[in-house]
């Protein structure tokens, strides 16, 4: 059998900081930008730092496999990424990849709506690139706390997708939750469906999705241990057929489909 | 010379002394696809139980300084399924293999190894005594010597393989607990597993883990892992597999010299699964420095301050 070797050695690029607390990591590393599918992740050992103990795991945002790049995007949230804005260009990032089972993009061109929530929106920019390419028609749903926080509006509208944004506080686009402005994107025509976000908005916008009975495909957020599927840190309540069983969001996710999803209150 | 990392603990013939600690590496599919498993001395796997569990609430794990907390639950398929579906891949690698088990009262432990002791491609069972003893008070039977004793003669009844007590390090004085499996039968002990511990975020209030408590482990619960090896090392005579965030080879030779025979690598193993070919590599060129041939020879050979 073949062996995998999922280390890598990834030289920094840019580290940009695109609005409070998110920054977006330009990464240079051949075999990742080439082999790295939309929703995949990779995982990174923080500047070697003996106390974190932990990689951070991270949905790869976009590649660019004819330059040998690929880009996160990340939000400071604890030690690890507060260590992260400090990447310098020239550093070298120590990372195993690509993880996990990214999203399905079908060859032909369809009807798609790319639903987005914070920092889970950098991983719909991979989703969009591939959906570019075949020709599909995309609507793009991107909710953010406040115009504070708002990134990669620019993004999906260079890709030819009709951008809704909304924030909580009203400050941008339309006032309130994405479940909330979801029903104008559903009265078009949706053959499928992706979806990346917070976990709250997850369970918002999970009963719209299943009513408008359309192939959805949504990515999970989960504490995690190894990030290659030994620890069973992270796993979720998945159906299989009759049963609902543990899967780990790192081997079996991160992207799940909508209909196989248990969420807690179903449990 | 290359030096000869070959060791024997209790009949388990290693090919260097790094073995996989418990838990940390699952039942070898995922680390098959990366490397030969052949590269370990010996391969521990997951402890399984009887019957099947689902395992704690999420979250399971959280990150402290230097360490790692988790509480994972004795997620477990069951005894069938491992000796289906999991042991047919471990028999293809030129490695031995460690069953640990565990259970939730002290006659699931024998019934467990009696179905594994008619398995072909064990070299051992590790009898993991660190779980709660759920018809008692929840304490863990490895806190108490005598049904720790209780649990290793009741498996050494079931199996010819050699039997390795896992000790937690949850105890007032781990010498009794070895002394007390020694006397009933243990052909090796492991030590430590992890330490009792709890984080809480300051923002939520809430507890980091969902179970509330759960396990210490990594970098920080090294130096209690060397006391305890050495305490032991000096208590029985049986040998010992020393385990306790070995992150390094320095780590691991600090284990020998304390008194262990092989050294258990687990949340290192998390970080990087390749560190175990590092760790190999740096045992090897550290005897070769010291113009040693094999490991043994500086096992629990620490140089202490003369007594005047």
């Amino acid at each position: 059998m073949n062996k995998v070797d999922l280390r890598h050695s990834a030289p920094v690029v840019s580290n940009t900081r695109i609005c409070t607390d998110h920054y977006r990591l330009v990464l240079q590393e051949d075999r990742l930008a080439s082999a790295t599918l939309p929703g995949q992740f990779v995982n990174i050992r923080v500047h070697n730092r003996e106390d974190l103990i932990l990689r951070r795991p991270f949905s790869v945002a976009l590649v660019k496999p004819e330059q040998s790049l690929f880009e996160i995007v990340y939000r400071v949230v604890g030690k690890g990424t507060s260590a992260m804005t400090d990447l310098q260009p020239d550093d070298v990032v120590n990372l195993l990849g690509p993880l996990g089972k990214g999203f399905r993009i079908p060859k032909k061109a369809t009807n798609c709506l790319l639903l987005g929530g914070g920092c889970g929106v950098a991983p719909l920019w991979g989703v969009a690139d591939k959906l570019y390419r075949t020709n599909s028609k995309m609507i793009v749903v991107l909710g953010f706390q406040s115009s504070a926080m708002v990134f990669g509006e620019d993004k999906f509208q260079a890709y030819g997708a009709d951008t809704l944004i909304t924030t909580d506080d009203g400050s941008y686009g339309l006032k309130g939750f994405v479940s909330e402005h979801l029903g104008k994107a559903m009265d078009r025509q949706i053959d499928r469906a992706y979806v990346c976000g917070p976990t709250p908005m997850i369970k918002a916008v999970t009963p719209i999705l299943k009513q408008a009975n359309v192939a959805c495909e949504i990515s999970l957020e989960a504490y995690m241990g190894c990030g290659f599927g030994v620890c069973l840190s992270c796993v979720v309540s998945v159906r299989n057929g009759e049963a609902i069983e543990k899967q780990r969001v790192c081997v079996e996710g991160p992207v799940f489909r909508l209909e196989d999803i248990v969420l807690d209150h179903e449990t | 010379m290359k030096p000869d990392l070959t060791t024997n603990l209790c009949g388990i013939k290693m090919s260097n002394p790094v073995v996989t600690a418990s838990g940390t590496s699952g039942y070898g599919q995922e680390f098959s696809q990366f490397y030969d498993l052949g590269v370990f001395g010996a391969f521990t796997v997951k402890s399984i139980t009887i019957e099947k569990r689902e395992g704690n609430p999420t979250p399971r794990i959280a990150e402290c300084t230097g360490g790692l907390l988790n509480s994972i639950g004795i997620q477990s398929q069951g005894v069938r399924h491992f000796i289906q579906k999991d042991l047919p891949l471990l028999r293809q690698y030129n490695v031995p293999v460690i069953v640990s088990i565990a259970g939730l009262s002290v006659d699931e432990y024998p019934r467990v190894a009696t179905i594994l002791d008619q398995e072909e491609g064990i070299s051992a069972i590790e009898v993991n005594i660190s779980c709660p003893n759920l018809e008692a008070d929840g304490c863990s039977f490895g806190g108490d010597p005598e049904i720790s004793g209780q649990i290793i003669g009741a498996v050494k009844s079931t199996t010819s393989l050699p039997v390795i007590a896992k000790l937690t390090p949850n105890v007032t004085d781990i010498t009794a607990i070895a002394k007390s499996v020694e006397t009933c039968g243990a052909d090796a002990v492991a030590l430590i597993n992890t330490l009792g511990g709890m984080a809480i975020d300051i923002q939520t209030r809430k507890p980091k883990l969902a179970n509330i408590i759960g396990g210490l482990s990594g970098p920080v619960i090294k130096p209690i892992g060397i006391k305890m090896v050495w305490q032991v090392y000096n208590a029985v005579q049986i040998p010992i597999i020393g385990i306790g965030g070995i992150m390094t080879w320095e780590d691991a030779i600090e284990y020998i010299l304390a008194g262990a025979t092989a050294v258990g690598v687990g949340t290192a193993l998390l970080q990087d699964p390749w560190v175990v070919f590092d760790i190999i590599e740096g045992i090897s060129e550290y005897l070769e420095k010291n113009g040693l041939n094999r490991s043994d020879d500086i096992r629990g050979k620490i140089k202490l301050p003369e007594t005047p």
